[in-house]
């Protein structure tokens, strides 16, 4: 008995109404994966997502010497809620020559290969869903059915720029799936299993156990490699040819309109965590405790307390003007937080610094490492936004080039030397 | 494939179309249709009197309206045969080189936007906003200046003008040098530009191309050197000239890497312009009703985006028998058709950029 038909049972015996019983378990069963599945992918897969893009666009703004959007909520937070309610509101509109089935299944089978990867991430000890003995690999094959969805939307848009985009996507996904695959031979070889967990287990102990640090360099090439191409595959800059908006309007969404639309970019933000998470995971220490944490928390606690602060102010300001009467809406848009002096900005930024420290205390506690890994991958998040808001992108040709000539020669270079290296070392690399 | 390209399309500054014969990704020919901007901007000219035609010399070219305006003045004060005064000249000079720097702003800014950066656009379009509140203090528009007058300029410039763009072009030449950080030697940048679409100097004679397009072909002709107007002669200036330094000789990088240059020099002029303009009265000896006699004048400007000229005829009544402008985009729009053979479609969209066409300019 699977874990979802146990608990399935478990409930309709708590519930104990009579007319149940005679319903056909296998509904019930269809009921509770449902049900499953929303919670997860609502309560936890599309606000991670969404704040994936609420930092990109405060990044971006930063970066190019303008604000970002910081109306909606205490600095702009709730910005993706609100954009995901407007994208639900607004009109799905199909193109009238468009395959209508295939357009409509394609936003699914994108998603899809986004969400279903995050079955096998570990999140702590025994924060996974599945730890699956063969999840790097299932990661790989299942998040390339990202390129089935593009594929089919381009094709059933009925537009040429969506087709050129979603051919250009297939050629750029399919090619640099090698060099990735490559690259994450190098953990698995030096590991000696393709679960994730166990790749985690194989970096307990700090920062020396990394495998970043192991079999060197190959090791270091590897991750370089394996980011590369993942920015590749998830058509971030500079390999966005797929989306290029300046040669191919949209590209392969150019045709769509309303959620459709914003499942693509919600599984292209996903897509981004995974890629953090992937790269932590398998090259720096996963969710494992290490001294250098401590850098990590302190950014993230400096940012959390940042944006706690602004959001007690907020919503304190906002009840309070609430109690004495004024509308909600009019009241979103018009309360500011607080604002910060430097002087406060350096003393967040110590607090976090000692928090971070603290933290340390808590290392092996489940909520800290999961609060690490999160900090981590956002990191990650993070590079991947600076990289687009900084780089142009290449041609079709000299992505080709670059994949081919450079990567997969540099990949398999990476795998021959861990090899020897672990040959010559006994099998610890 | 045959596939339409604009007139509705993120990368084609205004509204282009090409139409595009594609094999997969490689293009075999893009024809230009030009016409989508059409405004009759000559016919105008026919219809109005000389000093009412000035607003529409704005329209011209919108981007770098200064130009637009002098190259006029310039054709009808010949056919008047009026002595316009030094201040003035200068005056005009000081704006041309705002104008100039705004324009070139929009081509280095909007050419990376088109190779997939977008950051150097915003902090070169912040720059240009800079430009735009110095023009306007100086006529009082931010777009369509209609600043320069027949035998004249409309106002004087204020009094701690010197200052304010003193101000601006010292942080400028600083952000330049941040600019050139982030994109102008970045590796993808040069991969994309360097021996794309390259421009032999025949060849570019041959068409017409005029201005950075030209001088980036390694040929060094500038009106402002060349065929002097105004107060260039007393004013000490470089012309950069394309040098193949990432490529081959007038590719594209060195389309883009003129431009840069032709900025700083800009900002050098500008400089010696606060230092040696004279007082005295902006407006020359000139009619209320302009009747000039009839006969034929054509003056042009060196451009933002090269040589823009007026051939104006009159036949003695209060408007002219017939304006018409010759723009460097027209020029360069015709060339794309040469150019594309054998380009890849994110080529395209890369060598219409470094072209730096303006949409208005092409169809006026």
């Amino acid at each position: 008995m699977s874990n979802l038909q146990f608990i399935t049972h478990s409930i309709i015996e708590r519930l104990d109404i009579p007319v149940l019983k005679n319903v056909p378990i296998e509904i019930f069963y269809i009921a509770v994966m449902f049900l499953a599945a929303t919670i997860v992918v609502g309560l936890f897969l599309a606000p991670l997502a969404g704040f994936s893009t609420y930092v990109e666009r405060r990044v971006a703004g930063r970066m190019q010497a303008r604000i970002g959007c910081n109306r909606v909520g205490p600095e702009g937070l709730l910005q993706f809620i609100v954009d995901g309610i407007k994208l639900i509101l607004k009109e799905d509109t199909i193109p009238q020559g468009a395959d209508r089935p295939l357009f409509k299944l394609a936003p699914y089978l994108v998603i899809l290969g986004a969400f279903l990867s995050f079955v096998c991430v570990p999140f702590g000890k025994y924060l996974v869903v599945a730890n699956l003995n063969v999840g790097l690999l299932y990661l790989i094959a299942v998040s390339s059915l990202v390129v089935v969805g593009i594929l089919l939307a381009g094709w059933a848009s009925n537009n040429k720029w969506s087709l050129l985009g979603a051919m250009r996507s297939a050629a750029q996904i399919v090619s640099y799936e090698i060099p990735l695959a490559l690259a994450l031979m190098v953990p698995v070889l030096l590991s000696g299993s393709l679960s994730l967990q166990d790749l985690n287990m194989a970096q307990s102990g700090g920062m020396r156990n990394w495998i970043l640090f192991k079999a060197p360099p190959a090791a270091f090439i590897a991750f370089f490699v394996y980011f590369i191409s993942a920015l590749a595959e998830v058509n971030r800059t500079p390999f966005d040819l797929p989306e290029a908006e300046s040669e191919l309007v949209s590209g392969y969404n150019t045709e769509y309109s309303g959620m459709r639309w914003g499942l693509f970019y919600l599984a292209e933000y996903a897509n981004m965590f995974l890629v953090g998470a992937i790269a932590t995971t398998a090259f720096l220490g996963g969710w494992q405790p290490s001294k250098s944490n401590v850098l990590f928390a302190t950014g993230a606690l400096f940012f959390t307390l940042l944006l706690a602060i602004k959001g007690l102010s907020f919503f304190t300001k906002l009840v309070g003007e609430m109690v004495r009467g004024k509308s909600i809406f009019d009241l979103l848009s018009n309360i500011r937080p607080i604002k910060f002096s430097k002087w406060m900005f350096l003393a967040i930024a110590f607090i976090s610094l000692a928090g971070g420290a603290l933290l340390q205390m808590f290392a092996n506690y489940w909520l800290v490492t999961l609060l690490m890994f999160i900090a981590k991958v956002y990191f990650f998040v993070f590079v991947i936004i600076w990289i687009r808001w900084t780089l142009p992108r290449y041609r079709v040709d000299q992505m080709m080039d670059l994949c081919w000539k450079k990567l997969v020669p540099i990949g398999f270079g990476c795998v021959l030397w861990t090899s020897v290296m672990m040959l010559l070392g006994g099998g610890n690399g | 494939m045959e596939i339409n390209m604009g007139p509705q399309h993120p990368s084609t500054h205004g509204v282009l179309r090409f139409r595009t014969f594609t094999d997969g990704e490689v293009i075999r020919k893009a024809i230009p249709e030009v016409g989508y901007l059409h405004r009759s901007i000559e016919k105008i000219g026919e219809m109005v009197d000389y000093n009412g035609f000035m607003p529409y010399t704005d329209r011209v070219d919108y981007v770098a309206a200064m130009t637009a305006n002098h190259g006029y003045a310039r054709a009808v004060e010949m056919l008047l045969d009026v002595e316009v005064p030094k201040r003035a000249h200068y005056l005009r000079v000081i704006a041309d080189e705002l104008c100039r720097i705004a324009s070139h702003l929009i081509s280095v800014g909007t050419f990376p936007m088109d190779i997939g950066a977008v950051t150097p656009f915003v902090h070169a379009l912040r720059e240009r906003e800079k430009v735009n509140t110095l023009i306007e203090a100086l006529c009082g528009a931010r777009l369509t200046y209609n600043y320069v007058r027949i035998g004249g300029v409309a106002f004087d410039m204020p009094q701690d003008y010197p200052k304010q763009v003193n101000l601006f072009l010292d942080s400028f030449e600083k952000l330049m040098h941040e600019f050139d950080d982030l994109i102008s030697y970045n590796k993808i940048f040069i991969n994309r530009l360097s021996k794309l679409c390259p421009i032999s100097k025949e060849d570019a004679i041959a068409y017409g191309l005029v201005g950075p397009n030209l001088r980036a072909s390694g040929l060094n002709w500038d009106l402002r050197k060349n065929l002097p107007y105004a107060v260039y002669p007393e004013l000490e200036f470089e012309l950069p000239l394309g040098r193949g330094e990432k490529g081959v000789l007038g590719d594209s990088y060195d389309r883009y890497i003129v431009r840069i240059r032709e900025m700083r020099e800009s900002s050098k002029i500008l400089k010696q312009c606060f230092k040696q303009i004279p007082e005295g009265p902006m407006m020359g000896k000139v009619p209320k009703n302009i009747k000039p006699k009839p006969g034929e004048a054509y003056a042009a400007v060196e451009a933002a985006r090269g040589e823009l000229g007026y051939f104006v005829v009159s036949d003695g009544s209060d408007k002219a028998y017939r304006v018409k402008i010759r723009t460097g985009s027209f020029a360069a729009m015709s060339m794309i058709e040469k150019l594309s053979r054998g380009l890849m479609i994110a080529d395209l969209v890369a060598v219409i950029a470094s072209l730096d066409v303006v949409a208005p300019e092409i169809d006026r």
